[in-house]
């Protein structure tokens, strides 16, 4: 068993290292996007183009707006004439939020009465929305404490696992878990089909090897690159963006294995149904790149999902993995904390592989009754 | 002209022969903007969080129902020490801890001015800095509530924020031209880029080589077919929005179309030039998906581009899907014209005509 398994690795091996743009195409290419992503994805609001209408003509509305344009957070971009003025600045995308202070602004300051500040936003990128106006309650909340001196509550926030916040240091693992799961479902996805289309299965079949042994071929050399992806994305990211390791290497290797096992695995049972290189591939795409960014928590709060969606992203095994990579990388933490998520990912591992060798016996008796 | 006509019709042959593609191409991206029609908010909701009450006065209490009664905190434990909050942030029970310190009621009455500490899970950076916003925002309703009262002073500013083409900030208004953009790019990009690394496979560029058909009539007669399916995947896919999602239509059907054929054009052409580019289908499939990568991260679909390192933001022009979703949006939300457009539709079609023209560039010499 163990001589023919390896032989069929060795004919993988082969195919992979005569095909010398191929390998530098699915090495070159992660870490290209570890390159152009680690910096760009970040939702850090920085020099958002502000607008203000400013009636009251006090001076602490005055200082209030130095203060934001100063925050680097805010760039006052548009002081309005009148109310109509500012509308048309957000309208034509000049200011992506707009400040009203009241008329009688001085009269609630002195009375120590609550100052309503009108905050316009522009909707329709509800994203930049939600971040801006998080950034702009923050702001006015820790002046009006200033202000007050004597604000009846201090808020003191701490981050813990990423004290300030740090974009690269979440968007890294949500790369590795996206590139790992491409990676190796694409590659797999065509393995099996190719040999149907050049014809090479029927030969395979007639071979001693069991459907098994086929399977198990095929996958391991492709697991090794997916690795060896994986292992260089992290790397990168730890030289150029210094995202700090707190875990075991260990670990994180344990439930890599696993992971791109699940996603070998799925790739193969699309390769064991589809019946060209073309629906393979494509099939393979539909099935792993939106789900894989979408439904694992990647970009969007999985909690603030609709019930039924959230259902589903249990089935998405990027969305265990995710997390594994999270705890691993920068909690620290060890099995004792994932086991759960480890499992489940196991349970994925075993239940595809299990499926795909079944409809790969299938496709190979198909093929023999024909 | 005839030629390209006849090799029109060869692709659509092509196209119908394989009913396997025809349907994940048609049916893939209606379950696609069906299912994820609801997931890209940025909001949160139901953060998992811990209450450490040390004080356990009415203050302390009422402020935790406060936290409690909104849809943003879910309250998992009420615990009484921070021990047991630590193990539940390190396991990701919790996203959320505050912390009322002792005597904390009665410090609020006599204006000492206590500490409320927030604890937040800082590994998920994006939503933590959300739910810190909503917490301190809530925290200072509270207050409010308080001071209204007359139980302690002035709260100082109150924001009333509100929000407009959009006012519920609702994610399928937005999401659905998004995701309409995003799943065109995936099925034209993909197919195109085979088209040509596929005959090359088969052997059958050689034969196309010694028709008299000329270069840039192959591309043509390779894009056509695919324009048609991408076309149908877009009425397809905006009909859904529409009537299922309810995506308000501010602006003209006519101008979504127009943008929709510019943005078709670029992004197979974009497709093409991969094509020419790459020797056999992996390389193709692998150099494709780095391109549907670069479209779909850096077209202010996930992330606003506003964020980004300037060199992303100029290096996102090129980017088609920028464009294309950028003038989507204005139309269906902003019911926007022509008249604010147009710098869009100007670099859509730029890009298109670059990338179709480098891939006829490349393919001529290809062939000599």
């Amino acid at each position: 068993m163990e001589r023919r398994v390896l032989a069929l690795m060795g004919k993988e091996f082969r195919h992979i290292r005569r095909d010398v743009r191929t390998l530098l195409v699915v090495v070159g290419m992660p870490l290209l996007m570890v390159l152009l992503y680690g910096t760009a994805l970040t939702f850090d609001v920085r020099e958002l183009p502000v607008g203000v209408w400013d009636p009251s003509g006090s001076a602490t509305a005055r200082r209030l707006v130095e203060r934001l344009d100063q925050s680097g957070y805010f760039v006052v971009a548009h002081r309005a004439a009148s109310d109509r003025d500012l509308a048309r600045a957000l309208d034509e995308r000049r200011i992506r939020m707009a400040l009203v202070f009241p008329r009688d602004f001085e009269r609630r300051q002195s009375r120590g009465e609550p100052i309503p500040i009108q905050v316009l936003l522009d909707g329709s990128d509800p994203n930049l929305a939600v971040i801006s106006k998080g950034y702009i309650e923050m702001a006015l909340a820790q002046y009006s404490q200033e202000l007050a001196g004597t604000a009846p509550v201090r808020v003191e926030p701490r981050f813990w696992y990423n004290p300030e916040l740090v974009s690269v240091y979440y968007i890294v693992p949500g790369l590795v878990t996206i590139i790992l799961m491409l990676v190796s479902a694409l590659l797999t996805s065509i393995a099996l089909v190719r040999e149907r289309e050049t014809g090479t299965l029927e030969q395979l079949l007639i071979s001693p090897v069991r459907p098994v042994e086929i399977v198990i071929g095929k996958l391991l050399p492709y697991a090794g690159l997916a690795f060896l992806d994986g292992l260089l994305i992290l790397a990168t990211a730890h030289g150029v963006y210094r995202v700090p390791f707190a875990g075991r290497a260990l670990d994180l290797g344990l439930a890599s294995a696993v992971f791109v096992l699940a996603a070998l695995a799925m790739g193969l049972l699309i390769s064991s149904v589809a019946r060209t290189q073309l629906v393979a591939m494509l099939a393979a795409l539909m099935a792993t790149i939106l789900p894989s960014v979408l439904l694992s928590g990647f970009i969007f709060p999985i909690s603030s999902m609709p019930q039924a969606i959230r259902l589903l992203t249990y089935a998405v095994p990027a969305r265990y993995y995710l997390k594994i990579v999270r705890n691993v990388v920068l909690k620290g933490t060890g099995p004792e904390v994932w086991w759960p998520e480890l499992a489940v990912l196991g349970g994925f591992a075993a239940g595809l592989l299990v499926l795909a060798t079944l409809r790969f016996r299938h496709a190979l008796y198909d093929l023999e009754g024909r | 002209m005839r030629s390209v006509c006849f090799f029109v019709q060869k692709e659509f042959w092509e196209l119908r022969r394989s009913p396997a593609l025809l349907r994940i191409v048609l049916i893939g991206p209606l379950i696609q903007v069906l299912l994820f029609g609801y997931v890209a908010t940025l909001e949160v909701r139901r953060i998992p969080t811990v209450i450490v009450d040390y004080d356990c006065s009415p203050e302390s209490r009422s402020l935790t129902q406060t936290l409690g009664a909104t849809e943003y905190f879910e309250i998992r434990l009420q615990a009484r020490s921070l021990a047991g909050a630590r193990g539940a942030l390190e396991r990701g029970r919790a996203a959320l801890v505050v912390v009322i310190p002792r005597h904390f009621g009665r410090d609020l009455l006599n204006g000492v001015r206590p500490a409320v500490q927030l604890l937040l899970d800082g590994s998920d950076a994006n939503s933590t800095r959300v739910s810190l916003g909503y917490a301190t925002g809530v925290l200072q309703r509270w207050i409010a509530d308080r001071v209204a009262e007359g139980a302690t002073r002035s709260p100082g500013f109150r924001p009333e924020t509100r929000v407009w083409y959009n006012p519920n900030l609702e994610a399928a208004a937005y999401m659905v031209p998004g995701l309409v953009g995003l799943i065109l790019t995936i099925v034209t990009v993909f197919l195109t880029s085979m088209s040509i690394v596929r005959e090359r496979d088969a052997g059958t560029l050689e034969q196309l080589i010694v028709t008299p058909i000329r270069p840039w009539a192959l591309m043509l007669g390779k894009l056509i077919p695919f324009f048609v399916l991408g076309f149908v995947v877009i009425t397809l896919a905006m009909a859904l929005g529409v009537t299922w999602f309810r995506v308000p239509v501010e602006g003209s059907v006519l101008l979504v179309y127009g943008f929709s054929l510019l943005y078709v054009l670029s992004s197979l052409s974009l497709g093409l030039l991969v094509s020419t580019v790459s020797r056999t289908p992996i390389q193709a499939l692998f150099t494709s998906w780095f391109i549907m990568l670069f479209v779909m991260l850096l077209s202010g679909f996930f992330v606003p581009i506003e964020n980004m390192p300037r060199f992303h933001r100029v290096l996102s022009q090129a980017n088609p899907l920028r464009h294309y979703l950028y003038a989507l949006r204005a139309i269906f939300l902003k019911g926007n014209g022509l008249d604010v457009l147009w710098p869009q539709a100007l670099a859509l079609l730029a890009i298109g005509l670059v990338a179709f023209g480098l891939s006829a560039l490349r393919f001529r010499k290809r062939l000599l």
